[in-house]
Order: structure tokens, then sequence, then C-alpha cells
């Protein structure tokens, strides 16, 4: 089932879902698993690597936007983190501290190489495991500007 | 890097801690699997074998609303009973 419209003609993007009921255990830095593609124009995503964007050869600059959705978040504070190259140390980084359940956030002009990849990450410390909410909420989004 | 394969509900820093490694900016949860660094495969194994889920659970934090019913408690705001009519009546709507 495929939630978003088209992309328009000659965009370089591609947007991955993350489907309802992913787990995260408590106080331990845990990949979202996106495992869906919503749209891909410019080999971006690779099966073989799901929950990750990745750069192909032709793209210089990009822009990540990010919204997730967790379940019964209260009390658990978590972080949404997202990780270039293994390391949430990056400029233009997105990156949230002790946030709610939801969140929603994008970056501004990212450079990039051939070979850098993005994931998103989330710390939660509820003391009890957590889990994605709607799969609707969950999408991981990049665009080629350049 | 050592790895496991984990239930994400066991309280995988005490795991982690048990085989060697505290720091928990030293862990990655990902596809159902812990990885941990700095530790042997060996120990990580050892560690999840020896894990008793339930006596090793993490103590789950308490929800804001919890943390206020009980300052109201402690200072005489509310009592106990009219927590719980309080609820009645709102289960009754």
């Amino acid at each position: 089932m495929s939630y978003a419209t088209s992309p328009p003609k000659r965009f370089k993007g591609c947007a991955i879902r993350a489907s309802a009921g992913g787990s995260f255990p408590s106080n331990v830095v845990t990949v979202v698993p996106f495992n869906t593609v919503e749209f891909e124009t410019f080999n971006f995503w690779d099966a073989s690597n799901p929950e990750r964007l990745t750069i192909p050869q032709g793209v210089k600059k990009v822009r990540l936007s990010i919204n997730i959705s967790m379940n019964n978040a209260a009390a658990s504070s978590p972080k949404y983190m997202v990780y270039k190259n293994n390391s949430s140390a990056w400029p233009a980084r997105i990156f949230s501290q002790d946030s709610d359940s939801s969140y929603c956030s994008a970056s501004t002009v990212v450079d990039v190489v051939a070979g850098d990849y993005f994931d998103v990450r989330i710390l939660q410390s509820s003391g009890s495991v957590r889990y994605l909410a709607s799969t609707l909420d969950n999408v991981f989004f990049i665009e080629g500007l350049e | 890097m050592a790895k496991i394969t984990v239930n994400p509900a066991y309280n995988l820093p005490l795991i982690a801690e048990n085989a060697g490694q505290s720091d928990i900016e030293k862990l990655l949860y990902r596809d159902g699997e812990l990885y941990v660094e700095g530790v042997s495969q060996n120990a990580l194994d050892g560690a999840l074998a020896a894990y008793d889920p339930e006596i090793d659970a993490a103590v789950a934090k308490p929800s804001d609303l919890d943390i206020l019913k009980e300052v109201l408690r402690e200072k005489g705001v509310i009592t106990e009973k009219e927590i719980s009519d309080k609820k009645l009546v709102l289960m009754a709507r």
C-alpha cells in the first residue's frame, strides 16, 4: 500500500516507512527499523540495509526530514537522532533532547559524497520497551538538491 | 563487535554490564540484535545465558500522572480514596 503521491518529474529522492510495532528497548540506542519504500527515484535505498538512506553517485547536497511516533512514550524522555556514517555529530544534524512521543524535523542543506549513509536512532529511558505507533507516522525522507 | 539476538524487553544495559561493558554509548540495538563494543562474544553470550528476566528486569519509571498523584497524596491535597472515587466517576461517564 502506498501512502504518498508520486514525486515530481526530475525529482531525486526517496521516502521510506517503518511499520507500527517496531520495538525500542530502554537505555539502548536503537536504529528505527524502516522497512518499506514509499518512493525511490535515484537509488538512495538498498534492500540489504533497509533502514538506511545511502548517497548514490551524482548527488552532492541533500535535505532530510523525519517523522516518528511512539506509543506510551510518557516518562521515557526519548531522543530522536539522525546518524550520518554511524555518528550523531555532523554539521546540520537532526538531534532532539528529551522530546515527546512524536517528533518531526527537517535538516538544512547537507553536503554529502557518494557512499555516505543516514539512519534514524532513538534512545528512550522508560525502564521498559516502547513501540512505534501508527505506520502512517513513521517516515524518513531524503531529497537530492544537486 | 560482539552481538546477540535478544528480547527488547530484557534489561539490555545490565546484560552488557555483566559482559564487561557499562558504557551505554557502546551499545546499539538493530533489527532484533544487541551490538556491544569492547567485549568478547563469549562474555556476551555468557551474560545472556545468565540473565533471568524475572529477577533482572529493569524497573519502569512511573508515569507523569502517577508522580503527580504521589505528590498530591504526600502534600495531603487528595487521599487515595478520593483518587479511587474520582476514577469510578470518570469510568461511569
